[in-house]
């Protein structure tokens, strides 16, 4: 039977499309589409043609008969060394002769069928010599690295040989699946003679680079028009750039829109996702109980290539020493390159791993000397009179000791963690009760830390305030969506005592200059959040005086908290910090092998809150997204490669019943901007989360996720 | 991508002769075991299908004093709606675990039956509630005890062509049930296996006693469950000790990656009703 | 194959091919975007559809599947009073979502909302647990459908009386 032809509604079909209802808490502006819903007259649909090994050779491509209207891309077509700029080494668009992770893309197809598309990219009989991988930290060469930190501070083999009692051990993070809203993709187009890409982008300059380097044209000629990022858990900074360039280059292959959207099975096998992680901390107390000294040895496995490296870097080494006072220190730390599919930062780069380690290290610390563990960290935090590792002294403590003392008063820590020691003592077997645990932990997001003293790009904000009293905002190359412009909207409704249904977000205008990127990954809020509110008042100032409309700008560059280079870090990550502790409480079920988390409580100083409400909605999803990973399954890779099988069983987390979520959102009295806090639960759960396990199960954990049954391991029953 | 043909039987009559017209006939209830795994665009669909859902003989409940049939179309969704008590806990409880309640829409208790690459969520508590299904083939209608569609090996074996039009369940009060998921030891995290007790506890006395995982596999082992049968609770530690090896021995001939798991599931769940 | 339905509202027909989704047939022919094809087995819950009353994820229903059925999208849901009382609800909490799972939540609270006896948190939880996006908490979303529970009771109640 002939299959019938593509669609075309029947009588009765409702005519045209439907009006889209608006987002939730979209409260004027215009409506950013998907990605997924944009579909062009004559667009032609874009595969990658991908490496089937983790090393090799690439030959060339046999024999092969393309239908009419179907196009391949070859790096030929490239010019020569054409690759994704300030990713810190070579990023290739398309692999020429050398491929270095299963998946990469050698070629592009591109027609109008999308199921034909796919099926000729994956059964084009690529030549390819395949070569000895390297899909593991420990296969590389010993010293190899992409890039490197170290310190040395005071003389910690002295301390450790006088130390009271040392503790150490190797914490593993390995990567898990996290579903941004919308899988990668692109679309490019031609408009007259610019070319104009829509995708879901949190660093649209360097889109904007990157498709310009692919086409060997101009950056002006680029247009970047984003599309709804929805939740992106930061995986969407440099991916959806690589992807642009592949969908720019088939454009101009076809001469018509062309798209490139993974589904979410090609995400989940070859998108971004979080790096490797071995930290292995050691750790002295002097007979005070006071931490004397501390090493750590990081190692950083953010795949091929390596995207990022240097300020993934930055931000672990940051993390790994945290916010305690000790004398004597020494880091050594590498970010390596192996052969499987390039990691991206995701909610935190890496300084979540960092904390997870430190602070499982403190806990440890703490019940090793029999000490609370929340009182141990509260006598060993940085002070006011302390000089951070850089030599710069702080000007105020950290909050942490405030917020240590305020979740023992809500969690009723202290309390719980004796009694849980205590039947963990006791306990002959499995039959003295049920097994649980409680664990805290304390981080910060240090927004503005670099890598390199390169100086950052201008950010621009502009508000217009109409005849009608409407305010209408745009950010040069920054679509804030979501809370962000939630955040924008209440600001700016407080300082021009304006409704907020009164304010548009703009989207930015095509073709003007764009800001920077990872370093300013709050920039939504923070940054922009800073010059919105200047330039409103900026128009309040003149409001009476002039007649409207009136428009104001205001620019501003991201401010360096801390420089870390090859030479050493400068500054203090403290100054623009938000801050956060966490306790967890958890339960162990011995027929699923799941911890259960049935507590937790959250303390968080994030500077001035615009809006408690909605910081409480971003912490609580934050967190929520936080216990899903530790309790989802790791990714396993095999040789380079993730399962295939394992994309529709992929358990992310089980049946997670949120537990009871106590927030404590610390007031803070002295004018200033809001500090960004939706990466806080990041940093601080999994610490808590593997502290409270470790209590439970009376040993120590060290791995990340904490799922059992994917390793087979023995919990400890016998 | 291959036309198929779809048919919309009204009647089961129909659905026999399209099964006897097309012996390479897909039944498609709710589809979603046959859609398991296949992400793509199209789902892959043999030349000919047949829906089920418009056959009114499949959607029944019947309940007597002795039993409970169920049609095998009835979505999971469906069955847990029916007022409390119809359905023993331990069944609400293992179809509450089944994906989603939206997929629960759609998937029925056929289809959780009849699947054949391994034992879905209802499977082990309906094993264990000693559930009988009516199958039906060119040869006629039978019924067969659930216990009977797995192999030597304790795999899965429906039998191909057969059509599942009900189940029956004995009605009986089990007062004494646990019921848990969790990943096959079996498969090293990517499948899911449903771990089962059942038992009738009177005056502190084992009356009846059933047990069973099911997931790649069913294990299930009667001999040592009618060994319960008599004893008096609490168990002794010693008791539950020989319970344990006897199930770790039984299990390990059967499948050795999953004796150790389920003779410790075993002990727990005896050791539960020591406290 | 050519099917006829309804939906939202309207007697439609379509013609695709025997293996197409549902959810494809909705955005492609009928040009309804709000449900998404997103994970492709049911688990996301961003291509919840409303049919014959019950919540289905529609990419795993096939379009044949739809005959004679009566489906509703967000879009026609979203023209009804009875989505006047979660937007009232959502203005009330102020809940947010990425904008890709809007449909998913307004037509999960929707369903549960038409449960009675109302389920206790544990059930109405589970109910939820149909859209599973990491941009929004489920506690949030419980008080949602709480929020909105109210808000009927008083529409109710006034209409009663009028």
């Amino acid at each position: 039977m002939p299959e019938a032809d593509r669609k075309v509604p029947g009588p009765g079909s409702p005519p045209g499309k439907p009006e889209a209802p608006r987002s939730a808490g979209e409260t004027g502006g215009e409506e950013v589409p998907a990605l997924s819903d944009l579909h062009l007259e004559a667009m032609v649909h874009v595969a990658q043609v991908r490496a089937p090994s983790p090393r090799g050779r690439f030959l060339g491509i046999g024999e092969f008969r393309l239908p009419r209207g179907y196009v391949l891309v070859r790096a030929e077509d490239l010019p020569e060394g054409a690759s994704l700029p300030g990713l810190g080494s070579p990023f290739p668009i398309l692999a020429r002769d050398r491929f270095t992770w299963k998946g990469q893309a050698l070629a592009l197809l591109a027609g109008p069928d999308p199921n034909l598309v796919a099926e000729l990219a994956a059964t084009l009989p690529l030549e390819c010599e395949e070569e000895e991988a390297f899909c593991e930290p420990e296969d590389l060469p010993p010293g190899t690295a992409l890039a490197k930190r170290s310190l040395l501070r005071g003389d910690p083999a002295r301390a450790f040989a006088e130390a009271a009692s040392i503790v150490e051990d190797l914490w593993i993070s390995e990567p898990i699946d996290r579903n941004y809203s919308e899988p990668q993709g692109a679309l490019a187009y031609f408009d007259y003679d610019r070319l104009v890409i829509r995708a879901a982008t949190q660093w649209p300059s360097h889109l904007r680079d990157s498709v310009a380097a692919a086409l060997d044209c101009r950056a002006s000629e680029v247009i970047v028009r984003p599309t709804r990022l929805g939740h992106h858990l930061d995986g969407k900074l440099w991916y959806p750039s690589l992807l642009a360039c592949h969908a720019a280059l088939a454009a101009k292959a076809c001469k018509a829109p062309a798209r490139l959207l993974f589904t979410r099975e090609e995400d989940f096998l070859f998108g971004p996702k979080a790096l490797r992680s071995r930290i292995a901390l050691k750790a002295a107390l002097d007979s005070g109980g006071r931490l004397s000294a501390l090493e750590a040895d990081l190692v950083l496995d953010m795949g091929a290539h390596g995207p990022l490296a240097e300020d993934a870097l930055v931000e672990a080494c940051t993390a790994a020493l945290g916010a305690y006072e000790c004398p004597n220190l020494r880091l050594e730390a590498r970010v390596v390159a192996t052969d499987t599919p390039p990691a991206s930062s995701f909610s935190g780069l890496c300084a979540s791993q960092a904390f997870l380690a430190l602070e499982a290290l403190g806990s440890r610390l703490a019940e090793g000397g029999g000490i609370d563990p929340l009182e141990w960290k509260s006598r060993n935090f940085l002070s006011a009179a302390s000089t951070w590792l850089s030599g710069e002294r702080l000007r105020e403590a950290p909050p942490l000791g405030a917020m240590a003392e305020r979740l023992a008063v809500s969690s009723d820590f202290r309390r719980k963690h004796a009694d849980y020691e205590l039947v963990r003592k006791r306990r002959a077997d499995r039959r003295d009760g049920p097994l649980r645990g409680i664990g805290a932990s304390f981080a910060f997001h240090a927004p503005g830390i670099a890598a390199s003293e390169a100086v950052s790009e201008t950010c621009t904000v502009e508000a217009v305030l109409g005849k009608d009293l409407r305010l209408s905002l745009r950010a040069w190359g920054v679509a804030p969506q979501g809370r962000a412009s939630a955040v924008w909207r209440e600001e700016a409704a407080r300082i021009l005592g304006i409704e907020p249904e009164m304010i548009d977000i703009l989207q930015p205008e095509a073709d003007t200059p764009l800001p920077p990127g990872p370093d300013a990954r709050a920039r939504g809020l923070v940054l922009t959040s800073k010059l919105a509110a200047r330039a409103c008042t900026a128009i309040q100032r003149r409001r009476f005086r002039e007649t409207l409309p009136l428009g104001a700008k205001a620019s501003g560059k991201v401010e360096r908290s801390l420089v870390w280079t090859a030479e050493g870090p400068r500054g203090n990550p403290f100054e623009t910090a938000s801050w956060v502790g966490a306790v967890v409480e958890v339960e162990f079920d011995p027929f699923s092998l799941v911890f259960r988390p049935t507590g937790l409580w959250l303390c968080v100083d994030a500077g001035r809150i615009l809006s408690p409400s909605r910081a409480r909605q971003a912490l609580r999803a934050s967190a929520h997204e936080s216990l899903e990973a530790c309790l989802s399954e790791a990714l396993r890779m095999g040789n380079g490669a993730r399962d295939p099988e394992t994309f529709f069983s992929f358990r992310k987390s089980g049946d997670l019943d949120p537990p009871p979520l106590s927030i404590d959102l610390v007031e803070d009295a002295r004018p200033g901007l809001p500090r960004s806090i939706g990466e806080l639960p990041h940093h601080a759960l999994p610490g808590a989360f593997l502290a409270a396990a470790s209590q439970a199960l009376g040993r120590p954990l060290t791995t990340f996720p904490l799922s059992f049954e994917g390793r087979g391991e023995d919990w400890g029953d016998e | 991508m291959v036309a198929s043909e779809v048919h919309y039987p009204k009647s089961l009559a129909e659905v026999l002769e399209l099964q006897r017209l097309h012996p390479s006939l897909l039944l498609f209830a709710g589809g979603t075991d046959i859609q398991r795994g296949r992400g793509g665009r199209y789902i892959d669909l043999p030349p000919v299908v047949a829906l089920l859902e418009g056959v009114p003989e499949l959607h029944l409940i019947t309940r007597t004093e002795r039993f409970l049939e169920l049609g095998s179309t009835l979505t999971l969704g469906s069955l847990l709606e029916l007022k409390k008590g119809i359905l023993p806990e331990a069944l609400v409880a293992a179809i509450g675990g089944v994906a989603t309640p939206a997929i629960r829409n759609l998937a029925t208790l056929g289809g959780n039956l009849a699947a054949r690459g391994r034992f879905m969520d209802l499977w082990g508590v309906l094993a264990c509630l000693d559930t009988l299904v009516e199958l039906r083939d060119p040869a006629g209608p039978r019924w067969v005890g659930l216990n009977r569609l797995c192999d030597d090996e304790g795999r899965p074996a429906f039998p191909a062509g057969s059509l599942l039009t009900r189940a029956r369940l004995p009605v009986e009060a089990w007062n004494s049930w646990l019921l848990r998921s969790l990943a096959d030891p079996e498969e090293q995290g990517s499948g899911k296996a449903v771990f089962t007790l059942l038992a009738r506890v009177e005056k502190g006395l084992v009356s009846a006693f059933r047990l069973a995982l099911a997931g790649r596999r069913l294990l299930r082992f009667p001999a040592i469950e009618a060994r319960l049968v008599g004893t008096r609770l609490p168990l002794a530690r010693k008791e539950i000790r020989e319970l344990k090896e006897d199930y770790r021995r039984a299990a390990s001939e059967l499948a050795p990656l999953a004796a150790d798991r389920l003779a410790s599931l075993v002990e727990l769940a005896l050791e539960g009703y020591s406290r | 194959m050519t099917v006829t339905f309804i939906l939202n509202g309207e007697d439609v027909s379509a013609r695709f091919r025997s293996g197409e989704r549902l959810v494809d047939v909705l955005r492609e022919d009928f040009g309804l975007l709000s449900p998404k094809a997103d994970c492709r087995n049911g688990s996301c819950g961003k291509c919840l559809v409303l049919m014959d009353g019950k919540l289905v994820p529609s990419c795993q229903v096939p379009a044949f599947r739809a005959r004679g059925k009566e489906i509703i999208t967000f879009e026609g849901y979203s023209q009804t009073e009875e989505h006047a009382d979660i937007r009232a609800a959502l203005a009330v909490t102020g809940l947010e979502t990425c904008g890709f799972c809007e449909a998913g939540v307004n037509l999960a609270i929707a369903s549960l909302l038409e449960i009675k006896p109302r389920p206790d948190r544990a059930g109405m939880l589970e109910h939820l647990s149909a859209v599973r996006c990491s941009c929004h908490d489920p506690e949030t979303l419980l008080e949602t459908v709480l929020a909105a529970d109210e808000v009927r009771a008083r529409r109710l109640y006034h209409r009663g009386r009028q």
